[in-house]
Formats: structure tokens, sequence, C-alpha cells
């Protein structure tokens, strides 16, 4: 996020500072009990209109608290920080809540500061002029609590007080100390005071007095370690620090001097001040970086940043919106006019058709039953046909089988046709049936053959032979699939018994059943 | 304080509004447009898909009518497609066994039935007709037999379908009064025949096929 405008907010003055990538510049500073002043900034405020805008407070009437709480997580947490907040700070939107450390004894609670500002009377001027500007706030963040983060290019002990020094612009005699009192990078406390320089006054013993009285509040806290020297940062313009430095130190405090426009220069700030104060790094350091979590959310501003978002909302959706329907309709119109070109050659193509089934219906000029009908009554026919056992076919069977059996006499014939039942049972039990019933519908008939031998001398296996050779002469026929003797002269199966007289001279005689199978196609 | 106030971005919301309606206006049109052609594309392609299946169907009835009229005249001859002719029968079996020789030809005819469908593949608005005739007689030789069935055979009157036969060989002499002479009879035949004959069935709902 690059911010463009950063408005300074001190209890007296506010800057207003334009930032670009490497620098930051003053534009104008107005002050806050002048209301021409205020309205000035008004006017520009309308003439400009800014872009993003952040709001960096550094007021004295901010408050700090050292508060443990059980340690809970996720809703919970909210819930209790917040009752927290509201205990401390009621009826405020400036507060603010920081996860500092957990205790390693006894309860094991979590230790928040809290900061916050309890009566914001000095603030709500500017943040109204800003909510009737429309001017949208990304955030409203205070300077202490950016200290730490001011002081990272800088090697420090983690218990540290930071002095700063701002000059007031409505005064030239006036300077406001800040001391922020760091603990492992999280704003523990911040003190606020104003000092005047003149020459009935001496600076540097009022500051080392109030540095004093600061060590004096944290050891009475127990924050600093027994017989340990509180590290001093000081940030100071090059005139002051020259008039501190002839006075001696605070008593168990170790002073270390800042150089403002190294540590700038150490931030990536190039800006055109000379000897820039903390405020303007801090300022750049927080329009430089990108988007972090407001410290502050006043409702005012939260209802116009609501406002603006969903302005910014609604235009965005519209181009969306606008951008989807041109480029969907022109894909749909694209894909239309395709289609009407593929429709005029498609109506081109029916109409040579509708000539052609024209054409067609003229030559086929038939008036007799309906083909359909025809083939089916055709079909119909043959099936029946298929099932008449004619006599020539048996008669020709017989007639070639029995060539060359002049001792087999045939004494009687019977044959007939299978019905299609019978046909489909026996068609079922017959290797290959399936390839042959996809070739043909065949009608079986069956022939059955009495025959006796006419002359026999007794010899039963010679008898049994030539039966069985006509058997065989009989599968060779076309037509032919099954072959079984019914009745032989002797019937030799194991499983029967035998009996027979010599004395007994009948005629044997034989059956035989023939299965034929006539293809109709 | 108003949690929201309408009035600071009615003139964004208008405009949304405006872009929104002229959007769906926009997109619809072209979807309509698109549908349009692609339902005209549909009736075309229905339209081409109705004549080539007609073209077909031409082709196939005439293919149809090449293979099967003349089968289908010859049944028509035959008396497929007609109703039985008993007398018919009766009369040809009496002139056959004058001209064989057969006096002792003896026939029986039972009443026409009608065929179950799931016997034969029957049309729809046919029904098949079988009356079955069974004769038995003695025979000078195993041909007469073959000529007694062509006689039957020729007869336009249905469709004959021998079913069963029962050719034995016997030595019987017989007295044909008749001519005045001796017959030496060697064969004794039975058989089972049937005359098959269609017709239609008259269905309401569907057109009559008059024309055959």
């Amino acid at each position: 996020m690059k911010t463009d405008t950063l408005l300074f907010l001190s209890d007296s003055y506010l800057s207003v500072y334009c930032c670009a990538p490497s620098s930051m510049s003053l534009i104008d500073s107005y002050d806050l009990n002048d209301h021409v002043s205020m309205g000035r900034f008004e006017q520009w405020l309308k003439v400009n209109q800014p872009g993003t805008t952040v709001v960096l407070l550094d007021v004295s009437c901010e408050d700090y608290y050292e508060e443990p709480l059980p340690h809970v997580r996720g809703r919970d947490r909210g819930l209790l920080v917040s009752r927290k907040i509201t205990k401390l700070f009621p009826s405020s939107n400036y507060a603010y809540a920081e996860l500092s450390a957990r205790l390693h004894t006894g309860r094991r609670d979590d230790i928040y500061y809290i900061s916050g500002i309890a009566d914001s009377v000095m603030i709500d001027p500017l943040i109204e002029i800003l909510a009737n500007s429309n001017i949208v706030v990304s955030g409203v963040y205070t300077l202490p609590q950016l200290a730490a983060e001011l002081i990272k290019p800088i090697e420090h002990n983690t218990k540290l007080l930071l002095v700063t020094c701002e000059k007031e612009i409505s005064s030239v005699s006036r300077y406001s100390f800040r001391q922020s009192f760091i603990v492992n990078e999280k704003l523990y406390f911040s003190r606020k005071t104003t000092v005047t320089s003149s020459p009935g006054s001496n600076m540097a013993e009022v500051l080392r007095k109030e540095i004093e009285r600061t060590w004096q509040y944290l050891n009475n806290r127990r924050v600093l370690e027994k017989d340990s020297r509180m590290q001093v940062l000081l940030l100071l313009p090059e005139s002051v620090s020259t008039c501190i430095s002839v006075e001696h130190t605070a008593s168990d405090c170790d002073y270390v001097y800042i150089d403002a426009a190294e540590l700038s220069q150490s931030h990536g700030c190039s800006s055109n001040a000379a000897e820039p104060s903390s405020g303007e790094i801090i300022a750049f350091m927080l329009a430089k970086r990108g988007f972090r979590k407001s410290h502050y959310k006043p409702q005012r501003l939260a209802f116009t940043k609501k406002h603006q978002k969903v302005k910014q909302f609604l235009s965005i959706a519209s181009v969306l919106v606008l951008t989807m329907a041109l480029v969907f309709s022109g894909l749909n119109i694209m894909a239309g006019l395709d289609i009407k070109n593929a429709n005029e050659q498609l109506s081109q193509q029916a109409n040579l058709m509708s000539a052609k089934l024209q054409v067609e219906r003229n030559n086929f000029n038939y008036n007799g039953p309906k083909p359909q009908k025809m083939q089916a009554m055709v079909a119909l026919s043959e099936h029946v046909a298929a099932q008449s056992a004619l006599p020539e076919p048996i008669y020709k069977l017989v007639s070639d089988s029995f060539s060359g059996f002049n001792e087999l006499s045939l004494a009687r014939m019977e044959w007939r046709s299978k019905t299609e039942s019978e046909n489909k049972i026996s068609e079922a039990g017959r290797p290959g049936a399936n390839q042959l019933a996809n070739q043909a519908v065949g009608a079986m008939f069956v022939v059955s053959l009495f025959g006796e031998l006419s002359t026999f001398t007794g010899d039963f296996r010679h008898a049994i032979d030539r039966i069985e050779s006509l058997m065989s002469s009989l599968r060779d026929q076309e037509g032919v699939i099954k072959v079984e003797a019914t009745r032989m002269p002797l019937d030799i199966d194991p499983s029967l018994n035998i009996s027979r007289s010599l004395s007994d001279q009948s005629t044997p005689v034989f059956s035989i059943d023939v299965t034929l199978m006539q293809a109709i196609m | 304080m108003a949690y929201f106030q309408f009035s600071l971005v009615k003139q964004s919301v208008f405009l949304f509004s405006v872009v929104a309606v002229f959007s769906v206006i926009l997109f619809g049109s072209s979807f309509f447009y698109k549908q349009e052609q692609l339902d005209e594309e549909r009736a075309i392609k229905g339209k081409m898909r109705s004549m080539q299946a007609r073209i077909s169907n031409i082709a196939h009835d005439k293919e149809l009518v090449n293979t099967y009229q003349g089968v289908y005249k010859r049944l028509v001859d035959k008396g497929f497609l007609s109703n039985e002719s008993r007398l018919s029968w009766m009369e040809q079996l009496e002139r056959t066994a004058g001209r064989l020789a057969l006096p002792d030809l003896q026939y029986q005819v039972d009443s026409q039935s009608e065929i179950k469908q799931d016997q034969y593949p029957i049309p729809h608005g046919v029904s098949l007709f079988k009356s079955q005739l069974t004769f038995e007689t003695s025979l000078l030789h195993e041909g007469d037999l073959l000529e007694l069935i062509a006689d039957l055979q020729i007869l336009p009157s249905g469709l004959l379908v021998v079913q069963h036969c029962d050719l034995s060989r016997t030595n019987t002499t017989m007295d044909n009064s008749e001519k005045g002479n001796n017959l030496n009879f060697k064969f004794h035949t039975l058989c089972d025949v049937s005359w098959y004959t269609t017709g239609e069935i008259a269905v309401p709902d569907l057109p009559s096929n008059s024309e055959a």
C-alpha cells in the first residue's frame, strides 16, 4: 500500500506530509487552536482531495496500562481484551491492546500492554473534518507504539528508555520531550512533557530530572532489574543534544545519543529536512511500509470508510459487469453470426435434399400393398413352409443311404417335422448352435426307419457292423445332423440282460432315427 | 449517527444499476440472438434428418418391393391370403384317388384353428389359421404318395405343410371292383397335412391395408 498523505497530529498542531517512495516532504502545518488555520486545512482537503490518508497521533493524553489476563484463545480472548479495554477506556474509540508476554509462573497469564485516549476531544475536530470531506483514512496510528520499530536499526538493550524531542511550531522556545519505555520491542509506557527553553531555566536539568522521575516510576513498578542501569536512547535535535551533553547524566542511566539523519537514512528516507524529527521518521516509516493494523478505529471514520468502500466496490463491480457483459455478448454475437452463416448453407442443402425427395417420390410410383407387409407375410410363409416334411427329400435320403446294403430291407418309415419349440430345445444342446441360428432359420425333421435283415445267417457281429455302416452312410448325407439307433438285432448294451434261444428263427429287426435339418434363409 | 446512509452512495448505486441493467439487456439480447440461431439450426437439421429418413425409406421400400413383390404375388395366387377351400381339397383328393386307383383312401379334415402369436412371426393385424387334413390309403407304389401330395400342393387354397407321414410296406391284394382287376398294394400310408391361411384383423386405431 502506497500512502499518499500523512497527517501528523500533535497536541497543538497538525502537519501534513506528502510521501514518496523514498522521501517525505512537509506540505503545511496547521494550528489546532486556530479556527482560521483549521479552515485552511479543510479548504486544502477539498481542493486536493488526497487519496489514501494515514493519521499519526502524538498526543500527551494517551494512557498506558499493563494488564495480566487469563490465557485463552480465539473468540474468548477477543471478548476478554475487549471487556478490559471497555473498563479502562469506557465510551472511547481510541484504545489499543497488544500481547507482550506470558508469565512463566502461577496462572501463566498473558501480559497485555493497553494504550488509549480516554478523552478524544482534541482529536475529534480533525476526525470530523476528515469525515465531512469524505477522506478515506486507512489507519489511525499512535507514535509511541511505533517507537520500538523506529530504533530497530540501532543496537539496544531489551529494556530501554527512548527520549525524543519535537520543537513546537507555535512557540520557538518550547520543546516536547517524549519518553517511551520499551520492553522486548513492545511499548510499556510513554510520557510526554513540554519544556520551555529560556535564559532563566536550565532545559538540560529539567530533562535530567524528568528522566530520573521516569526511572523512579519504573523502579517503583519493579520493571527494572535491581542494581541495573537503564539505557536511555536520546533522539534529539542537535541544538538540544549540545545543551544536554554538558549536564551530567541521570543517576543509574546510560545515555546513548542517536543521530537523526543516520537513523532516517537507515530507514531509507531521504527527507528534505536536514535534521528530521522522530515524528517525521516514524511518519515516513509508516507511509513506506505496506498495510498494518490500525491502532485506533474511530467510528466516524469507519462510517466514511465503509461508504467509500461501498462506492469503490460499486465502481469496480460496474466496470467488471460491463466488461463481462461486453465480452460475453461479443462472444454470443460472434457465435450467433457463425451459426447464421452455417444455417444458410444448411438451408441450401435442405433445399437440395427436398428436391431429391420430390424426385424420389415421383419415381417411386407404387400402389400395391405395403412393402413391410409383403416382407412380413413372406417371412411368415417361409417359416410355415419350412415345417413341411415333404416326402421327396426323405425318399432321396433313404435311397442314397441304402444303396449297397442289399441285406438290409426297409419295412417301414415314418417322418415328422419337429415343432418350433422342439427345434429350439434341440439346437440349444447342440455345439455351435448359436452360430448356425445366426445364419439361418432351420426346420428339423425326424425320420424313423424300421428295417430287417432279410438274409440273416446268425452272425450278429456282421449284422451290427452293417447297420452301423448304414448309420455312417446316413451321417454322410447332406442335412443329417443326428443318427441314432433305437433298436438293433441284438442289444449289446452292458447294462442290459440278454436272453435268446438258438432255436429262435425270427428275422432280426432294427430301427434308426435320423434327424434332418433343412435350412431356409 | 446512522450506520449506513444510502444518500452517500446513491450516485454509485444508480450508476451500477444502470450499468447492470444495460449489461443484462446486452447479454440477454446477444444470448437470445444466439439461441434463435441455434433453434433455427436445430430446426433445419431436424428437417434434413426427416427428409433423409424419407429418402432412405423410399429406397428401402423400393428394395423391399423388388425383393418380395414376386414372392408375395405367388402367395396370393397360392391362396395363403385367402379363405380356405375345403371343397377343393376333397374334390382334388377324389380326383387323385381315381387317377391313382386308390379305392381305400380315407380322409378327415379337422376344424380350423387360429395359431398363437408366439409360434410364428405373425405380423400385427394378421391372423394365421390352420386346418389339419389326415388321410390314409394303400399305395401301389411309394411314388403315389409324391403325386398325391403334389396334387394337393398345386391347389390355390393355402399353404400345404406335411407334418407327419407313415409309410409301411405291406403285401395286400385288394379287389378293385370298379376296375375289375386285382391290384397288389405294396404300401400303406397315413399322413397328417395342414393347410395354412391368413386373415386380416380389423384394427380400428390403425389404417387398414385395403390396398393389399
